[in-house]
């Protein structure tokens, strides 16, 4: 198919999303069903937020097909550009409820969050449940915290179902020899947790927006390095933290 | 020997941290995040904003109080990291 041949955006439709609702334009009108009770009823409006053609064409030349779930899938970056505009962004994490607070847990793919989380629900019954599997939003709030929302982007396990909670911490993913835990400086946070941070980063005033984020959240919530060094013993570890951070 | 930055990389502060950040376009020159240390940062404000290298070599020489010939390396060495990112590039002077 040549480079230029892709569908263009003309089903206008809406997504709630952290308590903001944003106008959106999709390739196909299947794409709404993904966002489930996210989707809304479209105003017909002719404008509003879409995947970028050059995600497309990226998307394609990888030898990806332009689909329904394709479109839901790259339809995150563009929200979180979107909601930037609320105090929100999208993060790449999965989040999780503990005595009434959120923990965000942040690492590349395959690195083992899901395997962290499933590990502490064996462990744990009844004490953790997942707010978003995969994209998590943050929210600044004006009270000066942040709030872990759910999304309709919950990943391969389809996690998800605890509401919105305060965030206590993020911890960042990695794997080593021995598990360890470091609070991280907000200096030190800062790359760690840009990787994170899920935008199209298509202007500079959005790279800048982006900045003052990030700050705002490092300033609200601690973060730590948190090294797996193989569950369940990992987990079990991280359940004893969690725990003297609620103390 | 002259530098210019590449367009649509953009140096943000977050927490008292310096980065270079490209945009999707630039990204293809400039492929990763760049953490900036604070000679490095000076450089790169400098020369985005259109000054010659010479410029930069002037504030170093006024900060460190070393002799010609040593600023020329250190910057050149500070520059060249950013020339490795793909955050500036060099070009010859036509004189």
């Amino acid at each position: 198919m040549p480079m230029n041949s892709f569908l263009l955006p003309r089903y206008s439709s809406r997504i709630r999303l952290a308590g903001c609702e944003l106008p959106c334009r999709f390739v196909f009108p299947e794409t709404a069903s993904f966002f489930g009770s996210s989707a809304l009823p479209s105003e017909g409006q002719e404008d509003g937020i879409s995947v970028p053609v050059y995600e497309w064409e990226a998307w394609l030349r990888s030898g990806g097909v332009q689909d329904p779930h394709a479109e839901f899938s790259s339809f995150t970056a563009c929200s979180s550009d979107a909601l930037l505009e609320y105090d929100r962004m999208i993060l790449h994490g999965v989040s999780f409820r503990f005595r009434d607070r959120a923990w965000l847990l942040c690492a590349s793919s395959g690195v083992g969050k899901s395997t962290q989380v499933r590990f502490l629900q064996e462990l744990y019954p009844g004490e953790f449940s997942v707010i978003c599997g995969d994209r998590t939003i943050l929210q600044l709030t004006e009270e000066g915290g942040v709030m872990a929302h759910p999304s309709p982007w919950n990943g391969k396990e389809g996690w998800h179902g605890a509401p919105a909670a305060p965030l206590a911490g993020i911890l960042c993913l990695e794997r080593g020899e021995e598990t360890s835990f470091l609070r991280y400086t907000p200096d030190q946070a800062v790359i760690p947790v840009f990787r994170s941070l899920i935008a199209t980063f298509s202007s500079e005033s959005l790279i800048r927006r982006i900045a003052a984020f990030e700050t705002q959240l490092l300033r609200r919530v601690p973060v730590w390095r948190y090294v797996n060094g193989g569950v369940p013993d990992s987990s079990r570890l991280l359940y004893d933290h969690l725990c003297r951070q609620e103390a | 020997m002259q530098y210019q930055c590449t367009p649509g990389v953009v140096m943000v502060k977050i927490c008292g941290t310096r980065l270079l950040v490209p945009t999707h376009e630039a990204s293809s020159l400039c492929p990763n995040v760049v953490r900036l240390s604070l000679p490095a940062a000076m450089g790169w404000s400098v020369l985005q904003a259109g000054n010659p290298v010479s410029a930069v070599e002037h504030i170093f020489s006024i900060l460190t109080k070393k002799p010609e010939d040593e600023v020329r390396e250190i910057v050149g060495k500070v520059l060249s990291g950013l020339v490795e990112a793909g955050a500036l590039s060099v070009r010859e002077d036509e004189s």
